[in-house]
């Protein structure tokens, strides 16, 4: 319960009247526009620091072959490898490790995002905004007049062609995302190598089945958000590599 | 009496194990995403818990969980950091 209050009352109800306050200012009052701002808001705010991973990824295309090498030498006891890794890296004073505890607590965020999309598009009875925020009398679900975001895909026997098309963007977005991050190299491993087909076909098809099943808020927002680890990601290689080869 | 005395970890395992199926970026679906690993210590703070649970019940074990998340930090140094 007391769990339940404080996710209420720290994270959730200052999205939603975050959403409101967006939708009141921006001309036009276009609940699309709104919902990508506040991705990005959210997405730069839980940014881990660019500086950093920039450091890491340079390090790391230099530590590669030696990596390689402990991971073959160490194959058979997964504890000495992690051991012998981690010591390579403070050697090397880099870590391309992440911790568990930022995620932890991003992960109930993203959720309360999703939640306040959800409310702000259902034209539900809006609960919870602070004295401040003005209380809108009706929210249109339009995004630039073309899509109505409240409509799933497949309703009702018909099709909604710019929900359907928002879902199947979702989908490429994210296969240019997996494409993007995985390593390039040739795994010989079968079972990293199924992972990887996995990250590559299967999610994408699995963005775009359960997008179809949604309001098109919602794929809309998941394409925004992948956009978002794209760019981060690609301003992260395109400065690493030159300067690598700068180095050579 | 021992079967039933172990459902509540039991219950807290399978919650744990669904979650290194799914959203984990080291054991889920995004787990070729994190090339390198994404946590911080050996092993991972899910299987670290699940091993503790297992060990040590429910609440002990479950509490030394919530300390592995909390040394699982940004400033924290990674190290093997076994199961007590």
């Amino acid at each position: 319960m007391f769990l339940g209050t404080l996710y209420h009352e720290i994270i959730y109800r200052p999205l939603l009247n975050l959403l409101i306050f967006f939708y009141n200012i921006i001309p036009g009052h276009d609940i699309g526009i709104v919902i990508v701002l506040l991705t990005i808001l959210i997405r730069l705010l839980l940014a881990p620091s660019f500086h950093k991973s920039l450091k890491n990824q340079k390090a790391l295309n230099d530590l590669q072959p030696k990596l390689n090498n402990l991971r073959e030498k160490h194959k058979d006891n997964k504890e000495t490898q992690a051991k012998a890794m981690m010591d390579l890296y403070k050697e090397h004073n880099i870590n391309p490790l992440s911790s568990c505890l930022p995620m932890l607590i991003q992960l109930p965020v993203l959720i309360a995002l999703y939640q306040t999309f959800r409310i702000a598009l259902g034209n539900h009875d809006i609960t919870g905004l602070y004295s401040f925020v003005a209380k809108p009398s009706y929210i249109s679900p339009y995004f630039i007049h073309l899509v109505d975001l409240s409509k799933t895909a497949y309703m009702n026997g018909h099709w909604y062609v710019p929900a359907l098309i928002l879902g199947l963007l979702a989908g490429a977005v994210q296969y240019w995302q997996s494409r993007m991050m995985l390593p390039k190299v040739a795994n010989t491993d079968p079972t990293a190598r199924a992972m990887a087909m996995q990250t590559t076909y299967v999610l994408p098809l699995f963005s775009v089945f359960i997008s179809l099943r949604l309001p098109a808020g919602l794929p809309l927002y998941w394409v925004v958000t992948t956009l978002f680890a794209v760019a981060q990601q690609y301003y992260i290689i395109s400065k690493a590599t030159p300067k690598l080869a700068e180095n050579n | 009496m021992n079967f039933i005395l172990s459902i509540p970890k039991n219950i807290a395992i399978a919650i744990v194990t669904l979650y290194q199926k799914t959203l984990s970026p080291d054991h889920g679906l995004f787990k070729s995403l994190y090339p390198y690993g994404y946590c911080k210590h050996y092993p991972t703070c899910s299987e670290y818990t699940k091993q503790a649970l297992d060990k040590h019940g429910l609440v002990k074990g479950g509490f030394y969980g919530a300390l592995r998340i909390l040394r699982c930090n940004p400033w924290a140094e990674s190290k093997v950091d076994p199961i007590p």
